[in-house]
């Protein structure tokens, strides 16, 4: 995929905040170099770029300061090519509700993967998935409000929070085959399931939705480099 | 001692509503005053008991109006001077949060109401405001959604007043290095004082004082990378790092003095940082909201009660 160009993202194909911002790119028609990033063995490239954070992704247009963060990145593409497919709505209160809820995805929702694989007993993992599974309410309702009876958080196409949520269908798949349950369902989240498929199916976005196999070795990955905590004693 | 004041209470108030048709806003504003301690958000942490269900009725009977509310904030927030109309901002004065979103209104010249919430014993207000997270800062504008989370209210006020001082760069790479800087501060810096608070052991406590030294050697090259040269972060002028880092120089003040170390200020470590303090300790949009020592006592005290040390 490497193309020759003024944008390069240094990412790995199984990070959900790299993907979203191949989504934006993608959406943009921004033809970009994806620099590949072995996260247990980071590159001098990475760890220059961001001498923070240490985390992919991040962004290198031309010859500026490189940009970590990928909801950053995203706000950052969405200035530079306000013109082609919008990302973010142009009202202020619009935007700052979507904000809102891209923060609550990155800080509430999303750990709760993280913390399922790296809790030990079954006990903490019902727990976790109670809140999974609350969680996945609170964002059907947030998907009728914004998507208002069409077919996007972002209306009649895809937006920001299509983008940020997006995202994370993979692992969302991954962690309910391997745990055994569903956090996006006919029943309780019905418009959440048919807008993922939309969202799988779609042009711009399918082919940057990690598979089954990558997700795996990520996660195998993850098991050695960040092993889930000791059980406390029952 | 809240059972003499209830009975107290309910035969007074059945005495003025019969005979003198007093303002029944003065008394509830006076019952207020005495649960609350001498001034608003001073005493909150002395009386967890604030939302018992004794506590509850006789709060029907004293505040009627306030039934559904667990805070007096609304009484006393009616005596202060009438602010707009449009704009309000539901918070407490302790937190860093709240305050860097007081401070753009100032630099705003942007009148509004601030609603006073006791953390230990939210509104319903509060809580219909933010479901999700229950917390402050909230801002309530006009008859639009209300708005939680500080960087979003901020980024949101500049959008909807851009002329009146700018708070945000408008180039989109400053803009992304602000944005992020502002992550790592509220993601990496500032976590680090309630961490420090609720680690029991001294060693411990050590490996995270440490850490904010470190962290300070980092927002000292960010400020010189920023103001180059300059006074602020953005400049000559305030701005969105002034702002979102300036909230917290109560707290860091109050953590240095309690922990015995120095985060900022330090006159080798990070000069300019320390030169920057001083100019935001007095800068009129900032000096009146950042809170003392005694308000950030009291707070904390409710902290060390409602959300104790880790048991070592």
């Amino acid at each position: 995929m490497a193309k020759n160009s003024e944008i390069k993202l240094i990412g790995t194909a199984a990070s959900p905040f790299v993907n979203r911002v191949q989504f934006v790119l993608h959406l943009k028609s921004i033809e970009y170099e994806f620099i590949d990033e072995n996260l247990a063995s980071k590159s001098e490239l990475l760890l220059k770029s961001n001498p923070v954070y240490k985390k992919v992704p991040v962004l290198l247009h031309a010859n500026k300061p490189p940009i970590p963060e990928s909801l950053i990145i995203i706000e950052y593409l969405d200035e530079i090519y306000p013109d082609i497919h919008p990302i973010l709505p142009s009202d202020p209160l619009v935007r700052a509700d979507n904000r809102f809820w891209a923060n609550f995805i990155d800080n509430k929702f999303f750990p709760l993967f993280e913390e399922l694989r790296r809790t030990p007993e079954k006990e903490g993992k019902e727990a976790i998935k109670k809140q999974l599974i609350e969680g996945s309410k609170l964002l059907e309702e947030a998907f009728v409000k914004f998507s208002n009876g069409k077919a996007y958080f972002g209306g009649d196409d895809v937006g920001y929070l299509d983008v940020v949520l997006g995202c994370f269908l993979g692992w969302t798949k991954f962690v309910e085959k391997h745990n055994e349950f569903k956090i996006i369902d006919e029943v309780r989240t019905p418009k959440l399931l048919e807008w993922t498929k939309r969202i799988w199916s779609h042009e711009a976005l399918k082919d940057a939705i990690p598979r089954n196999e990558t997700l795996m070795d990520f996660y195998m990955m993850l098991q050695i480099n960040r092993p889930p905590r000791k059980a406390t004693s029952s | 001692m809240y059972f003499n004041y209830q009975c107290f209470n309910i035969a007074l108030r059945f005495l003025a509503n019969v005979f003198l048709k007093t303002d029944k806003l003065y008394y509830n504003i006076y019952f207020a005053k005495l649960l609350r301690g001498d001034s608003a958000g001073g005493k909150v942490g002395a009386r967890p008991s604030v939302c018992s269900p004794s506590v509850r009725i006789w709060r029907v009977l004293v505040c009627p109006d306030l039934a559904h509310s667990a805070s007096f904030s609304k009484c006393t927030s009616s005596l202060t001077k009438e602010k707009s109309n449009e704009i309000k901002l539901l918070g407490t004065a302790a937190s860093p949060f709240v305050n860097r979103v007081q401070f753009v209104l100032n630099l705003k010249s942007i009148e509004y109401e601030f609603v006073n919430e006791n953390l230990a014993c939210k509104s319903e207000l509060l809580l219909t405001s933010n479901p999700v997270y229950k917390k402050v800062p909230v801002l309530l504008h006009a008859n639009n959604p209300p708005l939680p989370e500080s960087l979003i209210i901020i980024e949101y006020l500049d959008e909807i007043y851009p002329d009146i001082h700018p708070i945000l760069p408008s180039d989109p790479l400053a803009l992304a290095d602000n944005r992020f800087w502002a992550n790592y501060i509220d993601t990496k810096f500032f976590p680090m004082f309630e961490d420090l608070r609720r680690t029991p052991g001294k060693e411990e406590k050590e490996v995270i004082k440490k850490q904010m030294i470190e962290a300070s050697k980092l927002l000292e090259e960010a400020f010189v990378k920023f103001s180059n040269g300059k006074a602020y972060f953005s400049g000559d002028n305030v701005g969105y790092l002034d702002v979102v880092l300036g909230c917290y120089l109560g707290w860091i003040n109050f953590t240095e003095k309690h922990n015995e170390f120095k985060i900022i200020n330090d006159d080798n470590r990070t000069p300019k940082l320390l030169e920057w303090t001083n100019r935001i300790w007095s800068h009129e949009a900032f000096k009146d909201v950042i809170p003392g020592d005694e308000t950030l006592m009291n707070f904390y005290k409710m902290l060390q009660i409602y959300k104790p040390p880790r048991k070592a």
